[in-house]
């Protein structure tokens, strides 16, 4: 288990770019993958996508970031990567729809964005949970689902 | 064992779930495990408009009362541990001064509905404490607190075959809502479950 502690900078830091380059070059990078939620835990066991288990423990005042230098050694280097985030785009059929799935949403204290006449909602947990929270609205033809290229 | 204070400060274990489900007991039940173990604890309680959660704490004796914190939440318990967790990160870094070699702190919420979640920037790792008695449906209604904390805790499994629940289809449905995460089933007057409760929370903060 590898003990971390402080984050060192960012991978694109001037200082620190180039050696993880060479490290790349390597397959000597490893990433811990966090979600957008788990960016926010200072102290936690994670391990990385090559399978190293990492105690890690940093300051409170301190902030994860996409990108955040964990370790960097001569043959390794630890790196903080965000995995993708999940939207369930929905289009409201009218005014009075787009009102109640907003309180709706709001009532479940789910994320979202506004993407121009389009509620999105962060997929944070498995994604059959808000399908079937939603079910109604969607049997009723108060919203539907569009893809982003719609 | 990691010395926490070489290490960013004592490791903050968060404690939600409804009320009466046995949160106060699995705090009482950890106490001594962790003592026993050697590590400094500390914990701060969260009550509506009372301190009476500290006070029981205080009164049995496991912790000296001064590591026993009360916070008066005054609304929505929900609303001191994940919208506006100040007041609780306050009392957390003020028992971080005054009790420098702190391992861990554990912050109980009130009692709150199957939505309540805590803060990550509050606590660093988080458990849900349900009861066989609230009904076995409970897991598959897929309430925040249940889908999303780090471990479900599933208490009184003594009283199941008292109140009609299966506990093995809330073990079942548990872990089908929760994608696999780990739950324990407890019964925190008797101290069954409870080791495994702390090797959870030794494994993922405490790093032993």
């Amino acid at each position: 288990m590898i003990h971390i502690t402080e984050i060192l900078g960012h991978v694109h830091d001037s200082n620190l770019s180039g050696t993880l380059h060479d490290l790349s070059h390597r397959n000597e990078v490893e990433y811990i993958i966090l979600d957008r939620s788990n960016l926010l835990r200072r102290r936690f066991r994670a391990k990385t996508d090559q399978g190293t288990d990492c105690a890690v423990s940093i300051s409170r005042l301190a902030k994860l970031t996409n990108g955040a230098v964990l370790l960097l050694e001569s043959n390794r280097a630890i790196v903080v990567k965000m995995s993708e985030e999940q939207w369930l785009r929905l289009r409201p059929r009218d005014i009075s729809c787009a009102i109640e799935i907003g309180y709706f949403a709001g009532n479940m204290h789910w994320r979202v964005k506004f993407e121009k006449e389009c509620l999105s909602i962060a997929v944070e947990s498995p994604e059959e949970i808000y399908l079937e929270r939603l079910k109604d609205f969607f049997t009723t033809g108060k919203i539907r689902r569009i893809d982003h290229d719609e | 064992m990691i010395q926490q204070n070489s290490r960013n400060g004592p490791a903050r274990v968060g404690i939600g779930g409804p009320v009466g489900s046995g949160k106060t007991a699995l705090i009482e039940q950890l106490i001594p495990r962790f003592i026993k173990r050697g590590n400094e604890i500390a914990v701060i309680t969260n009550d509506l408009v009372t301190r009476e959660d500290a006070k029981r704490l205080q009164r049995s004796g496991l912790l000296a009362p001064e590591r026993i914190v009360a916070v008066e939440a005054g609304a929505c318990p929900h609303t001191v541990i994940r919208e506006d967790p100040t007041l609780n990160s306050q009392a957390a870094e003020n028992l971080d001064r005054e009790f420098e070699h702190l391992d861990v702190i554990l912050i109980e919420s009130g009692g709150d509905n199957l939505a309540s979640t805590f803060s990550l920037d509050l606590v660093d790792y988080w458990m849900f404490v349900i009861d066989t008695s609230e009904g076995d449906d409970i897991p598959r209604k897929r309430g925040p607190g249940i889908v999303q904390s780090d471990l479900l805790v599933i208490n009184k499994v003594d009283l199941a075959p008292f109140v009609g629940a299966d506990v093995n289809l809330m073990v079942k449905e548990g872990l089908e809502v929760r994608g696999g995460k780990h739950l324990v089933l407890t019964n925190c007057k008797t101290g069954e479950g409870i080791e495994e409760v702390a090797n959870h929370i030794i494994n993922n903060v405490l790093f032993d």
